[in-house]
């Protein structure tokens, strides 16, 4: 399974850096308007052909692309009903706390777990490099650390039912 | 601290302080304090009459005592506390006079401790001796908690212990569900477990047919207990074990839930420090500091 995590990381990050060429824009249809084109999508010269990245039917990356802004949105793997609940807890975790992340989005795109949204104000106060870093590393470690904490569920349940049922 | 204890800490702590500090001061100290115990039961340890200080009575609230009494909690109640048992009821109340306090105060400290383990005890040893003796009785029903039962039955050759358990959140579903299935599978670890068996959503075959829940937040756990494990070294054990299954259940369900909740917060946070390095101020600052 880890032998396709390598290439999709490698393909995720060529695009994410090609797609990262994001430069301010002013909204053509409103006056003195200045919003992410690729959230209100004001025509179609203005949005690129969206991307999606899969390696397997539940683990996806969407990279939507425009002007002045990308979005990006992962499908986290979910193979149970454990792993499900916890990356449920943690995208709504990550969520709540999008105003400190400033390229997350409160919302995800339908169909996926959580999104970010770059725009050319984001790419002006940091290294666009680091931010493709930081978007790779999060995919690596949300997988590692559901992992974790289903291995620590399952351990502390094998571990309570034991201690209750040796002493009978 | 993975299993719960079964004596109530608190009473506990509090009747030993109590009848030391009694014994020696040739009286008690007056005292007015609840301390809660689980399935909404409450301890009142309290000085009666205000300013009589020989005496010391601690009353126990359990709103569902009388489906307790029907199997004959009140005789239990009597042989563990003989002369300090005044009255029982909705509110059981045991008093101590300064002059009863024996020499292992301790020993008694423990066994009031224990006054709601002793109230359902009775229901549990009632059913292991109709075992014991072959004798048909009905299936006994306590509704310990709100929309949670336990199911308490004999048959020929063992005692059968179902509990009904309400999951109040969606994830306590799944969590739970890891959990029951360990319990399940605990036979391997030690060989003299009892066989469980669980079903969610559904009750089990053998309720059928009885007022028992179904929906899906519904759990249902089966201990089937052996002659072996109510023999008269064991009894006492298992039914320590068995009546505080359901809160040990839930205790350790919200114990994974916390430590998942931190481990996430933690994650959030270093997370956090990687999106700074990103940016050009964060690199400024090292260069100052190095």
């Amino acid at each position: 399974m880890s032998a396709t995590l390598a290439p999709y990381l490698k393909a995720v990050r060529s695009s994410l850096t090609a797609s990262m060429c994001i430069q301010n824009f002013d909204s053509q249809l409103v006056e003195r308007y200045n919003k992410p084109e690729v959230e209100i999508s004001s025509g179609k010269e203005i949005e690129l052909t969206p991307l999606v990245i899969a390696r397997n039917e539940k683990e996806k990356v969407l990279i939507e692309s425009s002007f002045n802004s990308i979005r990006v949105s992962i499908m986290i793997k979910q193979a149970d009903e454990l792993e499900e609940i916890l990356v449920n807890k943690f995208s709504r975790i990550l969520m709540q706390r999008a105003e400190k992340f400033a390229i997350m989005r409160r919302k995800p795109v339908p169909g996926y777990t959580i999104s970010f949204l770059i725009t050319n104000i984001h790419t002006e106060d940091m290294y666009k490099n680091k931010l493709v870093d930081f978007i790779i590393q999060f995919m690596e470690e949300v997988d590692k650390e559901v992992s974790d904490l289903k291995l620590a569920v399952n351990a502390r349940a094998r571990i309570c039912a034991a201690e209750f049922l040796k002493n009978f | 601290m993975i299993l719960l204890e079964v004596e109530n800490r608190g009473v506990f702590d509090a009747l030993t302080n109590h009848f030391k500090s009694g014994r020696e001061k040739g009286k008690f100290d007056h005292v007015n304090a609840r301390i809660v115990d689980f399935d909404g039961c409450i301890y009142h340890l309290y000085s009666p009459d205000g300013s009589n200080r020989d005496r010391l009575e601690l009353a126990l609230e359990i709103a569902f005592f009388d489906q307790l009494e029907k199997h004959g909690a009140t005789d239990k109640l009597k042989e563990v506390y003989g002369q300090f048992l005044q009255s029982v009821g909705k509110r059981i109340v045991l008093a101590f006079p300064l002059s009863a306090i024996p020499e292992n105060y301790e020993q008694l400290a423990r066994d009031a401790a224990r006054l709601k383990r002793n109230c359902f005890a009775a229901v549990f040893e009632k059913y292991f001796q109709a075992q014991a003796s072959g004798s048909q009785i009905q299936r006994a029903v306590i509704h310990f908690r709100e929309g949670e039962s336990v199911y308490v039955e004999a048959k020929s050759d063992r005692v059968t212990v179902i509990f009904s358990t309400t999951f109040r959140e969606k994830d306590d579903i799944v969590v739970g569900g890891v959990f029951l299935q360990e319990f399940k599978e605990g036979r391997r670890a030690s060989a003299t477990a009892p066989q469980v068996l669980f079903s969610t959503k559904e009750p089990p075959s053998e309720l059928r047919g009885t007022d028992a829940r179904s929906g899906e937040d519904v759990g249902y756990i089966t201990f089937v207990l052996l002659p072996r494990h109510f023999a008269d070294g064991t009894r006492d054990k298992t039914i320590d074990l068995i009546h505080t299954f359901r809160n040990y259940l839930h205790y350790h369900i919200k114990c994974s839930k916390a430590y998942i909740n931190s481990r996430m917060r933690n994650k959030t946070s270093d997370f956090l420090k990687v999106l700074n390095r990103a940016r050009p101020e964060a690199e400024a600052k090292k260069r100052f500091g190095s």
